[in-house]
């Protein structure tokens, strides 16, 4: 008994000592807040111009520095790696994992998050009273969206004009060769985001919308989530005219060696190719390089008639 | 007599269904345009487009099922008669936690994926199984005596052991390759890096390793009515016991390196089978061999037509024969009790 009293009492002088203090107050932005509808239907009030951004998600850095408010990202996660301004900046852990008290610590005035998997750590994040904004894109249009809104957040509206400006005609470069090919001379596409378990993408993904935007047909389209397991049998099946490994854990020559897959249209006629799952599978400003790169991959000339073995 | 052969021939049935089952379901070609394909091994009718694409993927995934089944059964009868204790599964002693971190450190250190031959994840799958019952056995053999209650104790603390070295990789890779990790901990055969060569060697492991039990099934029988009746009836029996358990646990690792750790099969199909056909070993080894392949390659049938016709999910294997494993326990149990 005197041990559970004890511990109580250290516990309350632990927790009166070290507990959450009330959060500091943000340094009083210019020009007052305002407030902004974010993705998760949040109405959040933000500063009207936030100084010091701690940024959660990859594609939401690279919006940052597109719109030229990199100097006022103060703190990142481990992924944040482009433009390489971004890697030296302060980490606040992982994208699944933040360190709430590196976050406060680094004192902000504007946290930006995904609201994939971060919806909690947005609620977790409450108590430090720091604004918070979400964002997430379903499709090609949600990622200009975003552009926009987040130029708009940190009053950099001109610039982001000028980012999806570029975005646009990126996309609009790859549309006009597209537009050439006839709609039934379009390969059939098998997209692998994932080696192990064997992952593709479906439709109500913005992966898809890429593939479709880049002029391929994607044999995954139908399955039942957006981001879907595959079984091998079923992209044998399917029979593939072009495969796009995205995850670099498997090479091209590895997956011909996978058992049936040497008699698939791709992997008979070496159309496997490795694209850079930093521009496809990453909602940001260089999405529209992504499927200029499908692009060119999927209508590239075929390589040797067998890969070595 | 009756009762045995009664149970062989309805395992034998039982298994005989389960493999033409698995071969004609699966989600890339329909059992009739399946039965063509194998039908055109034997006339002149043509196979249908990718039909012999496909079978090989669906009969390497079929052979892996009974490959593992095989070997995880008997090794877990063996495990129950030496360690007397019918609790006992081929995991007890740390292998499937070894296997564990050695499929993800091969991982973390992105060696995984790649089907050439065998990769660093089956390699360090199976490195780590030895290494785990290596420790357990070294812990446990003392002055040339292997006390069954210090292998256990040692085997468990083992386990423990790695499973928190597999949670300290797990915290610190990034989130892609934990689901690769998770993936494996749960035990699938799903994987298009499951070749025949790592089937066929995973098979000849086991083969040789259920040989090896086989040929020494009476020697089973005595070790399993208790060290002083072995010895008495002169048995070398320290060796021999070190013998069986090393045998079974390569069978063991074989199997885990292969398809991770698929559970409960080497715990409840040597139990079920030793409460219809009694303790001898020999029939009890065959028989636990054809109801663990049964086991395994029905699990995997049953989660992929489960995906194909129901649109559901793809289940790894490991989570079904877990999932139908640790109820009949309890229902076995409870009855046992009343």
């Amino acid at each position: 008994m005197r041990h559970v009293l004890v511990i109580v009492i250290f516990a309350a002088v632990l927790g009166g000592g070290c507990g959450p203090r009330p959060a500091p107050a943000p340094p009083a932005p210019p020009g007052g807040t305002r407030v902004v509808v974010d993705d998760l239907g949040r109405r959040v009030a933000v500063p009207a111009s936030p100084r010091r951004i701690v940024c959660t998600s990859p594609e939401l850095t690279e919006i940052l520095f597109a719109v030229g408010a990199g100097s006022r990202v103060v703190g990142v996660v481990r992924g944040c790696d482009w433009p390489p301004a971004a890697r030296r900046l302060p980490l606040v852990g992982d994208f699944s994992n933040v360190s709430l008290e590196r976050v406060a610590a680094l004192s902000p005035d504007l946290v930006l998050a995904t609201g994939h998997e971060q919806d909690r750590m947005l609620e977790q994040l409450r108590p430090l009273g720091v604004p918070t904004a979400a964002f997430m894109a379903r499709d090609i249009a949600g990622v200009r969206r975003n552009i926009t809104t987040v130029g708009a957040l940190v009053g950099a509206e001109s610039n982001a004009r000028g980012v999806v400006a570029a975005f646009d005609a990126a996309l609009a470069r790859v549309d006009a060769e597209v537009a050439r090919v006839p709609a039934g001379r379009r390969p059939r596409v098998y997209l692998e985001i994932s080696p192990e378990p064997l992952m593709t993408v479906a439709a109500g993904s913005f992966v898809h919308e890429e593939i479709r935007r880049a002029g391929g047909v994607n044999i995954g389209a139908d399955l039942p989530r957006p981001y879907c397991r595959i079984d091998g049998e079923e992209v044998i099946a399917r029979d593939p005219e072009v495969i796009i490994l995205c995850h670099g854990a498997t090479s091209p020559r590895a997956l011909a060696a996978r058992t049936g897959w040497r008699g698939i249209s791709a992997v008979r006629a070496g159309r496997v190719y490795e694209a850079n799952p930093d521009l496809v599978l990453r909602a940001g400003p260089r999405l529209a390089e992504g499927v200029a790169q499908l692009h060119a991959l999927f209508y590239r000339r075929p390589g040797p008639a067998r890969p070595k073995t | 007599m009756r009762r045995k052969a009664i149970t062989f021939t309805a395992l034998g049935l039982i298994l005989a269904g389960v493999v033409v089952a698995a071969a004609l379901i699966g989600p890339g070609l329909s059992p009739s345009a399946s039965l063509r394909t194998l039908g055109s091994a034997f006339s002149a009718a043509p196979a249908p487009a990718d039909g012999w694409a496909i079978m090989a993927h669906r009969l390497t995934r079929l052979a892996a099922a009974l490959c593992v089944g095989v070997a995880l059964a008997m090794a877990g009868t063996s495990l129950q008669a030496l360690l007397r204790n019918p609790l006992a599964d081929p995991y007890i002693l740390g292998i499937a936690a070894g296997g564990g971190f050695g499929a993800a450190v091969a991982t973390a250190l992105g060696l995984g994926g790649g089907a050439a031959s065998f990769t660093a994840v089956n390699g360090l799958a199976f490195l780590g199984a030895l290494v785990a019952v290596g420790a357990g056995l070294t812990v446990a053999r003392a002055a040339g005596i292997l006390s069954v209650h210090a292998l256990l104790l040692a085997g468990v603390m083992v386990g423990a052991f790695f499973t928190s070295l597999i949670l300290l990789v797990l915290a610190i890779v990034p989130a892609r390759d934990q689901h690769a990790v998770f993936l494996w901990l749960m035990g699938d055969l799903g994987s298009p890096d499951i070749t025949p060569l790592k089937v066929g060697f995973a098979a000849a492991a086991v083969g040789v390793c259920g040989f090896a039990l086989v040929l020494f099934s009476r020697a089973l029988d005595l070790v399993a009515l208790g060290d002083e009746g072995a010895f008495h009836l002169g048995l070398g029996v320290e060796r021999f016991k070190i013998f069986i358990l090393v045998t079974a646990s390569l069978a063991t690792a074989a199997a885990v390196a292969l398809a991770g750790p698929i559970g409960f099969v080497g715990i409840v199909v040597p139990h079920a089978l030793r409460r219809i056909i009694g303790p001898r070993h020999l029939p009890l080894l065959f028989a636990a061999a054809l109801g663990g392949a049964a086991l395994v390659a029905m699990g995997d049938t049953l989660v992929k037509a489960s995906a194909d016709y129901f649109s559901l999910p793809i289940v790894p294997v490991g989570v079904f024969t877990a999932l139908i494993g640790a109820p009949y326990f309890l229902v076995l149990l409870r009855w046992a009790r009343s």
